[in-house]
């Protein structure tokens, strides 16, 4: 699947990578063929810093039934505050 | 002995609007007059998978060239983040990955060692990228490696960046094609592939389509989960045959 699909998404956060904190502004989803992840298609989600500087990101391939359980526990736990 | 010396390394070609483009061109040594083929990288980048297949296509005497179809969306980045930057940026316009393989083609045809003929191949996105090229440009010969996008589903598939289904440009296909496709593939379908064949029957056009029995999407793809041994075995069979029926001098 070569879908094209993206959705481009102002954030407020942080991520923690390689020992490292990064303030994130922008966030990036998308349904692709992951580039590391050992599955077909991946939902596709980069944290940007939101700087320009294209490797200022933490990227993240989740296969799709891990994506929805991830954003569903994210639903619920926001339901609960 | 048979000769499969070659070179490769990255230049800069001008793309779209004249641009600079980061490419990878491998070529042939002591082989004589060498036809050019325009490799189209697949969805996940201009990655060290493509680049092999380019020094592939040197070894049996093709001089090869890929244009980094991101690069311009992150200039010196790793290609993983040019990707992403691309992805961002809502991915490749056809125009402008037009305009890049073009340019990849007028360098091809610059070359002192060139035969004359054109070749044009692409694996994924790719492969829609060289249907699309083969029915834009005057080439000699196209290979879709599993093009999904060439047919589409329905109008709201069609994007600014993407405003035509390259099925619709059939009529204007300049070569033959050949076409390699999985029967487990969800895009392009087995359907999808019958409804592309059946345009090409009706303009008679000349292709050659190949589907291999449990293959899915990206069965060439050696990095990549979905490499089947046995249709990549096949499909580069086919790909020989059929470069050296179309692209001899």
């Amino acid at each position: 699947m070569c879908s094209y699909v993206s959705y481009n998404e102002e954030l407020v956060g942080s991520v923690y990578a390689n020992g490292e904190w990064m303030t994130i502004r922008k966030g990036v989803v998308g349904i692709e063929h992951p580039i590391h992840a050992s599955i077909e298609h991946a939902i596709v989600l980069d944290l940007r810093e939101g700087t320009g500087d294209p490797s200022a990101r933490v990227a993240v391939e989740l296969d799709p039934a891990s994506a929805r359980t991830l954003a569903e526990s994210v639903l619920a736990a926001l339901d609960r505050t | 002995m048979s000769n499969d010396a070659m070179t490769a390394r990255t230049i800069t070609i001008r793309g779209h609007n004249k641009q600079e483009v980061e490419a990878y061109i491998a070529q042939p040594v002591d082989r004589g007059p060498s036809a050019g083929i325009l490799v189209f990288h697949h969805m996940p980048g201009y990655d060290r998978e493509t680049k092999e297949v380019c020094r592939t296509f040197a070894t049996r005497g093709y001089t090869a060239l890929m244009p980094n179809l991101f690069h311009r969306y992150a200039p010196g980045a790793k290609w993983p983040d040019a990707a992403a930057a691309a992805r961002e940026a809502g991915g490749v316009p056809d125009e402008q990955a037009m305009g890049d393989g073009y340019g990849a083609i007028v360098h091809l045809r610059s070359l002192a060692d060139h035969n004359g003929k054109i070749g044009v191949i692409g694996y994924c996105s790719g492969g829609r990228q060289t249907y699309l090229a083969a029915c834009t440009f005057d080439v000699d010969a196209a290979v879709d490696c599993y093009g999904g996008g060439v047919v589409i589903d329905s109008p709201e598939q069609l994007t600014p960046q993407r405003p035509v289904a390259p099925l619709d440009k059939t009529a204007d296909l300049s070569c033959p094609v050949l076409g390699l496709f999985g029967d487990q593939d969800h895009s392009p379908t087995p359907a999808h592939v019958a409804k592309l064949e059946a345009a090409l029957k009706e303009h008679g056009k000349d292709y050659d389509f190949h589907m291999y029995e449990g293959a899915g999407h990206g069965f060439f793809s050696v990095d990549y989960p979905n490499y089947h041994r046995e249709a990549s075995r096949q499909g580069w069979r086919e790909i020989w045959r059929f470069f050296e029926k179309e692209l001899s001098a």
